[in-house]
């Protein structure tokens, strides 16, 4: 895996507090990989807490030092809500597909 | 140890759970089909949102992930709107002070859930001891 890889997430179930170290743990194994973009595909995902997005955040924080931002893409209208209500859609960048 | 138990009484459904992250999935899942299932007008996704924050609150805060201690669900409406009761075994806590300090920082993780419900419309209120927090909603039309 080269440090250029840009790895694309795509759960299959709610970003909420049972699921979300599980998701965690996957992109920790990437990131100590070296790998330096990830991309989370929400199209399979209806509900995200505030757990899930602390999960988002701390990605987020740790892509921010290598330069980058956690990319969220298929996101919908109730979760982009969400995200405009914390204020996370000015940190992290939002596109309607993977690039 | 992951008893649920569920009484549907005067137009309320009633929940005791002892206090377990696999059974708050089941709660919301429950809560959610007991709302589709009564035709209340209101956002699935923002009762989610909100029965998420409120129940693993009471889980991580309020019983300090012991699931041998109960928490106690009430989802009814009244006079044109949603009520959730939420109440725990825990000592509660400093609701104002905690929103405060949740405002501080978008990109500090610690927090942000009673923000959250707040901002999705519901009103909130606690008893004196704070362990129990009621949360309401106007109904949509």
């Amino acid at each position: 895996m080269s440090h250029s890889d840009k790895i694309i997430i795509e759960p299959d179930y709610d970003i909420v507090s049972l699921n979300s170290n599980d998701l965690k743990e996957q992109i920790l194994k990437y990131l100590n990989n070296g790998t330096q973009q990830i991309v989370i595909d929400l199209s399979q995902v209806n509900l995200v807490d505030s757990t899930g997005l602390s999960v988002m955040i701390a990605v987020h924080n740790s892509l921010k030092r290598m330069g980058n931002s956690l990319e969220l893409v298929n996101v919908s209208e109730d979760i982009l809500k969400l995200l405009k209500i914390t204020r996370l859609d000015k940190h992290f960048v939002i596109t309607e597909s993977v690039h | 140890m992951q008893e649920i138990v569920y009484k549907n009484i005067d137009k309320e459904l009633q929940i005791t759970f002892n206090a377990d992250y696999q059974n708050v999935n089941k709660v919301v899942k429950n809560i959610l089909g007991y709302i589709e299932t009564n035709l209340i007008p209101v956002s699935a996704f923002d009762i989610g949102v909100t029965l998420h924050e409120l129940l693993v609150n009471a889980v991580r805060h309020g019983s300090a992930s012991d699931n041998t201690k109960i928490v106690h669900v009430v989802v009814g409406t009244e006079s044109g709107r949603l009520y959730i009761k939420v109440q725990d075994e825990g000592l509660g806590f400093d609701l104002e002070k905690k929103l405060c300090n949740e405002k501080s920082n978008v990109l500090e993780p610690h927090g942000m859930g009673l923000n959250i419900i707040k901002s999705l419309g519901f009103s909130l209120s606690y008893n004196r001891i704070n362990n129990e927090i009621c949360v309401s909603k106007e109904l949509s039309n």
